[in-house]
């Protein structure tokens, strides 16, 4: 079974209880240790390789470190200047180029969401270029055999039992903020392991379909919204309750 | 002299920290030794630290092995469960990797290493304890075959463990060679496991007496060869009194860690109680305390790294860590006032653990003893 986990490098300061930004180097995404953590089970039951797939620069290879720690075989991370400024779209494509440049993969795994970007957009994004099926918001994976994956899906307060034929793709809604290494021998080969990069010229990709050039959305700004809290207290009987009520909500159109 | 950690030794402590915290939130702690727990951290790699890779061990150098434990004693709040691994690794493993032959290497080692097999040491009787050489377990040979008769008491890990290192007397007419060591599996005709002794403490550590009635012991499982049990006993204790304290040091660091965040949430006669100088000074004796025993510590792991015998130092850092962990305990404790009496904030359970380290390895009259008796005076 040869799993290909795709990560993300996020900045400390977004996971509470860890210090502020003044360590440049980035940490995994909560939800994509969550990912590599089941991907790793995944592997010790099956037998086969788990891959950590992450786009960015040298700030993530501490991340990348830490997936080796948590149990990953081996790590990659695709990286090039003209893919700075990539929405989903364009990382969706990129990422799945690098997939499809390290060979055959049995299971994609991805975490539900970024904490950062929040869009939940890659992993069907990935599927969708690598034209496989895709279970997100997994919450279980209860069969694998060499064609078929079974899953529960969490689906508001009831589960869902899917089966799809691999290769497919899943994404977990679990998260996981607390970095734990599989053994010390992972911790130990962390330390020293190698960081394969991978750019565009390696991905025969053109420059117009990766990052800003390549994207159909820009982030335009970012900003923490006002909110304000007023308590306005409503007397009366319940019709008049009622009444104001509506009157004030049809005020806010 | 470089007092820095190196990069390993840093990853080492930190991924054992965060080990330890993740398995304290998957467990129930209930007092009681858990196999599982076990199993988990034979996984994770804890097991093997200083033995070689050809054994499963990660072959670290005893210096890292050192702080992997006390870390280990920091980060894992079950100070029993962590005085049953530092008796299987140091006075049962260790011993038999650094003077067992390759047949017994082959045969335990590698078990130990993954968990299948937990180890004790029996030297204890009941009318040898401080005087552990006036033992009465003996040995007599027959064909290929030792036949042991006797007791031993007080073995932390028996009713737990699967292979011993059992001390007996095979010449009673020498005062030096007359001791042999045995490697004696559970299994072993004639081993019989006594019921278990309650303690005070260091629940999660079960202790019992052995039984030992015409057991049988094959003459390949003698450790060190025939008369070594002397010199093995005085290597045990120099390992014992040295690694199996690393973890103290580290339930120290964290008991002063706990005062300062209490000293500093409390608030009496309209400040805080860290401002008050019979609180800080506490603190500041426990720090004192714990950089002290780690420059020792350090030094002694430097020194068994270099096969260098460290029986004076390991006996001065046993009776200064002893003393201090039970001072820091207690201390502890009166901080927290009311609070630190009650069950609730467990300190009182840290207290009744740090006892019983000036009790074993021997008492603390033992080490003042050995100390004054290895000066030149």
């Amino acid at each position: 079974m040869n799993i290909i986990v795709c990560v993300k490098g996020i900045p400390r300061r977004l996971v509470k209880g860890l210090a502020s930004d003044s360590i440049q180097c980035k940490i995994l995404n909560p939800y994509d240790i969550y990912a590599l953590q089941q991907a790793c089970k995944i592997r010790d039951l099956f037998g086969g390789t788990v891959k950590c797939v992450s786009m960015g620069d040298k700030s993530i290879d501490s991340a990348l470190r830490q997936c080796v720690a948590i149990g990953a075989d081996l790590v990659y991370r695709v990286s090039d200047p003209c893919f700075s400024g990539s929405d989903t779209v364009a990382t969706s494509l990129i990422l799945s180029a690098a997939i499809i440049s390290l060979g055959k993969a049995d299971l994609i795994i991805c975490g539900g969401k970024s904490i950062d970007g929040n869009t939940s957009q890659v992993g069907p994004g990935l599927s969708a270029n690598l034209s496989i099926p895709s279970i997100t918001n997994v919450s279980k994976v209860t069969s694998i055999s060499e064609n078929t994956i079974i899953c529960d899906r969490k689906n508001n307060n009831f589960i869902e039992c899917i089966q799809s034929t691999l290769p497919a793709l899943i994404t977990y809604n679990d998260f996981e903020t607390k970095f734990s290494p599989k053994s010390l021998l992972t911790l130990n080969k962390s330390y020293n392991a190698l960081i394969n990069v991978i750019n565009r010229n390696d991905l025969d990709l053109a420059e117009e379909v990766c990052g800003l050039a390549g994207s159909k959305t820009e982030v335009i700004s970012t900003y923490i919204p006002n909110v304000s809290k007023c308590t306005q207290i409503i007397d009366g009987t319940i019709n008049d309750k009622s009444r104001e009520i509506l009157r004030l909500l049809c005020s806010l159109n | 002299m470089d007092f820095d950690l190196t990069k390993n030794q840093k990853l080492y402590r930190d991924g054992i920290i965060q080990f330890c915290k993740s398995l304290l939130q998957k467990y129930d702690f209930n007092g009681d030794f858990n196999r599982k727990i076990w199993r988990e951290f034979a996984d994770f790699g804890l097991l093997g630290l200083s033995i070689d890779s050809k054994y499963g061990g990660l072959g670290e150098d005893y210096l890292t092995s050192i702080i992997a434990m006390e870390a280990l004693g920091y980060a894992f709040k079950d100070n029993g469960f962590v005085f049953a691994i530092s008796n299987h690794l140091w006075v049962c493993q260790n011993l038999i990797y650094k003077y067992g032959n390759e047949n017994l290497k082959d045969k335990y080692i590698k078990d130990m290493i993954s968990g299948e097999l937990i180890g004790a040491y029996a030297l204890t009787e009941c009318n040898a304890g401080s005087d552990s050489f006036s033992i009465k377990t003996t040995a007599r040979k027959d064909n290929n075959t030792y036949i042991l008769n006797g007791s031993k008491m007080f073995i932390s890990n028996g009713p737990i463990a699967d292979v011993f290192i059992i001390i007996a007397v095979t010449d009673a007419k020498s005062k030096i060679g007359g001791l042999t060591a045995f490697v004696v599996e559970k299994s072993f005709k004639g081993l019989k496991i006594g019921n278990e002794i309650l303690k005070m403490g260091l629940h999660s550590c079960p202790m019992c007496e052995i039984i030992l009635d015409n057991c049988e012991v094959p003459c390949e499982n003698v450790l060190g060869g025939v008369g070594f049990g002397s010199n093995l006993i005085n290597l045990a204790l120099e390992w014992e009194r040295s690694f199996e304290f690393a973890s103290h040091i580290g339930v120290m660091e964290r008991l002063m860690e706990e005062c300062i965040v209490y000293s500093n949430q409390r608030v009496q006669f309209g400040k805080k109680i860290k401002e008050f100088q019979s609180v800080s000074n506490k603190i500041a004796d426990m720090k004192v305390s714990i950089e002290l025993s780690k420059l020792l510590l350090y030094k002694i792991g430097w020194m068994k790294d270099r096969n260098k015998r460290a029986f004076l130092e390991s006996s001065i850092l046993k009776l200064f860590v002893s003393e201090n962990y039970v001072k820091t305990a207690l201390d502890a404790l009166q901080i927290h006032g009311a609070y630190g009496y009650s069950k609730e904030f467990k300190l009182e359970e840290e207290l009744r653990d740090s006892i019983a380290s000036t009790i074993y390895s021997g008492t603390s009259e033992i080490q003042r003893n050995i100390i004054f008796s290895m000066l030149e005076t």
